[in-house]
């Protein structure tokens, strides 16, 4: 199928929060950016954007998208955290993501139906290992100046065009080691405009920001007020208009 | 540089043991099967291949040494273990290798030197972690597939015909069709597919393939399990029988 515009990212592109405490997912999907960049420019999209996910998952996905024989004009992809992974069960064989602070066993297709695995100790095991001895901030920009080399083969090779923002810098540290995948790339890492700085306020507070319910009630844990507001998605909308259409 | 030949690979293609006790290297270089293939077709060739390589690692340099501005007629690629791993320390921009059963983290950027204590350690410390609690087999599988991508989306994108081997073929209930492995759809190869050293090309069970153990006399290093000189003209031949390409050209 053919779209104006693909969308893929992690929660922030997802629009987590904006369901609030209704869970109102109509209302989420009618104020997210992508919808709002539909509303006020008549171009059709897709939004194939999960929470929690890893660069490796917007990447493989995003590809896996064009492969299936969907088309688009414009590809915007939001990078996440370059500190996620994809992880697969050694058991299973299913997909797990693994977020430094924030263990998902298998699909996040939706966090509040989240089923624990029958691996789920081995899984949780090898997540704390990784993060403990094996993840440092080297491993993490490899990974993404990885991913960020295949699609930009990817999307050159088909001619897509595409637009790049991220989530923020990793622990807003402004100075890395370029590693070895970062040579091979057009694009760096600190150019990439972040929607959590560059875009909204860095702070994660004020009117940019979703209210944060989780201290008033522990079925409201995932409204903890870290994702954009339903401003800070029309600020996200009309940075990528202005910017890239 | 333009070559006709382009080869890239682990300690395979790389020609290890066939130096033998007197570290001849002129000998390993002379009998490897990028050398007898070029030597049968009259072309010229590279290989960059090294002892230890990972996946990860066999990709990245193979892309690099185009970017770099080298050209090739064909681009001949020996994947290696899919249990490998290239690692970056905390300590230090440059990467080392993992490869299990080795007990040591592979530092060729550095000339095959540690470069300090602390970073050793950093990579020592990960190394023992990520294959007693990280790696397991499909993990392995969907990051040789991503590589495998990686690499077919760039040999296509730049015109860059490419015949593709590995070495072994003992993970390949893995990748059963009734399974979902990520990466693999986006692939035009499988890993099942592509001709295996150990179990296609040469006899595994064939001990005149393989060169001698002296490991128990002193040499650790070559411990026969790696292409004789008869195992590499055997590997020789079906590259050249298999991929037409150097012959007709």
């Amino acid at each position: 199928m053919h779209y104006n515009l693909l969308f893929n990212g992690c929660s922030f592109t997802e629009g987590c929060e904006l369901e609030g405490k209704t869970k109102d997912f109509n209302h989420r999907i009618k104020s997210r950016y992508s919808h709002v960049i539909h509303e006020r420019t008549s171009k059709t999209y897709d939004n194939i954007a999960l929470s929690g996910v890893s660069n490796n998952h917007i990447t493989r996905t995003t590809i896996e998208w064009f492969e299936k024989g969907n088309t688009c004009d414009l590809a915007i992809i939001q990078f996440t955290m370059p500190q996620r992974i994809e992880f697969i069960s050694g058991l299973t064989g299913e997909l797990s993501l693994f977020a430094q602070f924030n263990f998902i066993p298998h699909k996040p297709n939706d966090f509040y139906t989240i089923e624990k695995p029958i691996d789920f100790d081995v899984l949780k095991k090898s997540y704390h290992e990784y993060y403990r001895h094996v993840y440092n901030l080297n491993v993490g920009i490899n990974n993404f100046y990885k991913d960020l080399f295949i699609l930009e083969q990817y999307f050159d090779k088909k001619q897509i065009p595409y637009y790049f923002i991220k989530l923020c810098d990793i622990n807003h540290i402004k100075k890395y080691n370029d590693v070895i995948w970062a040579a091979l790339c057009k694009n760096r890492y600190l150019d990439i405009p972040t929607i959590n700085g560059d875009i909204l306020t860095m702070s994660y507070q004020g009117e940019d920001y979703t209210p944060d319910y989780s201290k008033d009630d522990p079925k409201y844990k995932w409204l903890n007020g870290i994702h954009p507001s339903e401003l800070g998605h029309q600020k996200i909308a009309e940075h990528i208009i202005n910017h890239a259409l | 540089m333009h070559y006709n030949l382009f080869f890239n690979g682990c300690s395979y293609t790389n020609g290890s043991e066939l130096q033998g006790k007197d570290d001849d290297r002129e000998h390993r270089r002379l009998h490897r099967f990028s050398h007898l293939i070029s030597e049968k077709m009259n072309k010229t060739y590279d290989n960059i291949a090294l002892g230890g390589n990972s996946n990860d690692r066999i990709v990245r340099s193979t892309i690099e040494w185009f970017e770099s501005g080298n050209t090739c007629d064909l681009a001949i690629i020996q994947f290696t273990l899919m249990s490998r791993y290239e690692f970056i320390s905390r300590h230090a921009a440059h990467p080392v290798n993992f490869a299990p059963g080795t007990n040591i983290p592979l530092m060729w950027e550095v000339e095959g030197k540690i470069e300090n204590k602390k970073d050793y350690n950093d990579a020592k410390d990960a190394y023992d972690s990520y294959y007693k609690y990280v790696y397991n087999d499909n993990l392995g599988l969907y990051n040789f597939y991503k590589n495998l991508f990686i690499l077919e989306q760039y040999l296509e994108k730049n015109n860059i015909p490419c015949y593709f081997i590995k070495l072994a073929g003992d993970r390949a209930w893995l990748d059963s069709p009734q399974k979902n492995v990520y990466w693999r759809p986006s692939c035009k190869h499988t890993y099942s597919s592509i001709p295996a050293i150990n179990g296609t090309i040469l006899d595994s069970e064939d001990r005149s393939n393989f060169t001698i153990d002296y490991s128990k006399d002193g040499y650790p290093a070559l411990n026969g399990k790696h292409p004789s000189e008869l195992g590499h003209q055997r590997i020789s031949d079906y590259i050249i029988k298999h991929y037409a390409y150097p012959v007709q050209r």
